[in-house]
């Protein structure tokens, strides 16, 4: 078969596979165009007029550097946003990779007495939307002295449901005569986990991070609300700031914004795509 | 493994802590705001009344409804035809998924102006449209930003639930699928009686995330429109943020816990789902 059957199949793979990729393309072109380009074309956008068309600028006439040199040197908020959110995205990796496998092994593996109504708990903070908290959520972290700091962040993102939920269908598929017979041998409960099933867990741990890194990432809402201090900022806040007030340094910052996403995806993709072969129960 | 709570009870603490703190804490700190606040006193059932009265809640509660109903078949059954074309074109499968999985991990703030860029009333869409002599429409405001919002619903998580589903659709044992061929079934049977059933739980775990996503749609309203957007796509959590943002936390903390059983119903559905998908 093949070679030629295998052509066919790639292209109609790539032709599927064109809308989702073209915005992200198009946002990198955008990059590419001159200064009185972009102006033109924050300009023109949102004009309702009749048979009035946005000025097609792509392939830039007179492509440039421009733009990433404009944000890079004037623009020293973008790396003091870039870092925070670098710092956020660390924090709640690393805190949610502590706290998050244990308990998904307990409700995956252990039975024990009210398991079915705690993991109840986990899923009912699973559908609610961050919006629908956002009333007592700010209230809790006044309360807790936790507003306007990087905490109000972090924390939420480190003990988010939805890893424990991801983890604990990954820890399912792993059989029960692994636990027992470290159980007969006498192996205390956290020796079985930490020496035999954490080990296992490498790939699943991969898809539970990455998912983590992007949601914290891609904050808009939380920032908005907990933090009043400008230097505190995350990057994804900043861009959103202004985009809204157009100015056209956000084209350049949004492709710098997805590059250690796009990094860290390239680093973990085969592992993810292990985790999730052996996550589907 | 059969334990007492004693013994497991170390491995879920922290989490469950932080649970407590940040998740389900707030939610139940929620209540005495909405029957009591410190400047008025006892409100009494009134805010409830107001909420339920209010038609801004009740556009946010029809248009929040119809996304949940309109996202989930529309994701999930596009990922499926994704994974089902992913399943016959094994050589492409493994950068097709990872291509299609980049809109979920990238910012889709990054993305927007690319939307905008095509679909303005000026935009690549319309002038395409034009050519074709058919009338300019927008997209972003009115009637049809209902529609943009669920293109860009379907372009942000499309991906994600094709990893899953075409992982598990590959995984399908070699010999079920061999059995089926030799008796003679077709595409069609092979899917109905080999696939699906295999696909399962899967799926069941597919429509728990993708309700999860498609209840937090309002990301994708706010970025499009902004906090006061076009009634058609005003949801439930444009209520509660400008409720919250002028003040009105006995409303905010009311519309909550109008909210809470129907998602404490689809909780317990899900999980019904789950049991009887393993079974």
């Amino acid at each position: 078969m093949h070679r030629r059957h295998k052509g066919r199949e790639a292209a109609l793979s790539l032709l599927l596979a064109l809308p989702f990729l073209l915005p992200l393309l198009l946002s990198l072109g955008f990059t590419f165009l001159g200064d009185w380009e972009v102006r033109q074309l924050l300009r023109e956008v949102g004009r309702y007029e009749d048979g009035v068309f946005l000025p097609l600028r792509l392939p830039p006439m007179e492509a440039s550097l421009g733009q990433y040199a404009d944000v890079l040197l004037h623009r020293p908020e973008i790396l003091t946003t870039f870092f925070n959110s670098l710092g956020y995205v660390l924090l709640s990796v690393s805190g949610m990779l502590l706290v998050a496998p244990p308990a998904a092994f307990a409700f995956a593996k252990l039975r024990f007495r009210g398991r079915e109504a705690l993991f109840y708990g986990y899923v009912l903070a699973l559908l609610l939307p961050f919006q629908v908290l956002c009333v007592p959520l700010t209230l809790t972290m006044d309360a807790l002295r936790l507003q306007d700091t990087p905490w109000a962040i972090v924390l939420p993102e480190v003990f988010s449901p939805l890893p424990v939920f991801l983890l604990r269908q990954f820890f399912k598929s792993v059989p029960d005569s692994v636990l027992e017979a470290a159980a007969v041998d006498g192996a205390p409960l956290w020796r079985t986990y930490l020496q035999i099933l954490l080990p296992l867990s490498g790939p699943a741990l991969a898809v539970a991070a990455m998912l983590s890194a992007a949601r914290c990432w891609n904050l808009i809402e939380q920032p908005m609300l907990f933090l009043r201090t400008q230097r505190l900022h995350p990057l994804s806040l900043y861009i959103h700031e202004m985009m809204s007030a157009s100015q056209p340094e956000f084209l350049a910052t949004s492709v710098l914004a997805m590059l250690p996403l796009l990094l860290l995806f390239l680093l973990l993709n085969d592992e993810m795509r292990k985790g999730l072969s052996q996550m589907n129960l | 493994m059969r334990v007492s709570m004693h013994r497991a009870l170390p491995f879920f603490a922290p989490s469950l802590a932080g649970l407590l703190v940040f998740f389900l804490g707030p939610l139940a700190l929620g209540l005495p705001f909405s029957v009591w606040s410190p400047a008025r006193g006892w409100l009494g059932p009134g805010p409830f009344l107001e909420t339920l009265r209010n038609p801004m809640f009740q556009t946010g509660l029809e248009n929040s409804a119809l996304f949940l109903v309109l996202c989930v078949p529309a994701t999930l059954g596009l990922a499926l035809g994704f994974s089902l074309w992913l399943n016959r074109a094994r050589s492409a499968a493994k950068w097709l998924q990872s291509l299609l999985f980049l809109p979920y991990v990238l910012p889709t703030v990054c993305a927007l102006f690319a939307f905008r860029w095509l679909l303005d009333y000026g935009g690549v869409v319309n002038r395409l449209r034009d050519l074709f002599g058919l009338a300019q429409v927008a997209f972003l405001s009115g009637a049809a930003l209902r529609g943009t919002v669920l293109l860009l619903f379907l372009w942000k998580n499309t991906g994600f639930f094709v990893a899953f589903l075409s992982t598990r659709l590959l995984s399908t044992p070699r010999d079920w699928i061999e059995a089926a061929r030799l008796d003679g079934a077709g595409p069609f049977r092979r899917f109905w009686a080999v696939y699906l059933p295999h696909l399962r739980p899967t799926l069941v775990f597919a429509l728990v995330l993708c309700a999860v996503q498609a209840m937090e749609i309002f990301r994708e309203c706010y970025l499009l429109a902004g906090s006061y957007p076009a009634p058609e796509v005003y949801t439930l959590q444009h209520y509660l943020y400008n409720r919250f943002h002028s003040g009105d936390y006995a409303s905010a903390a009311a519309a909550l816990y109008l909210i809470l059983p129907v998602s404490a119903g689809m909780v317990l559905a899900l999980l019904k789902g789950e049991k009887y998908a393993e079974a």
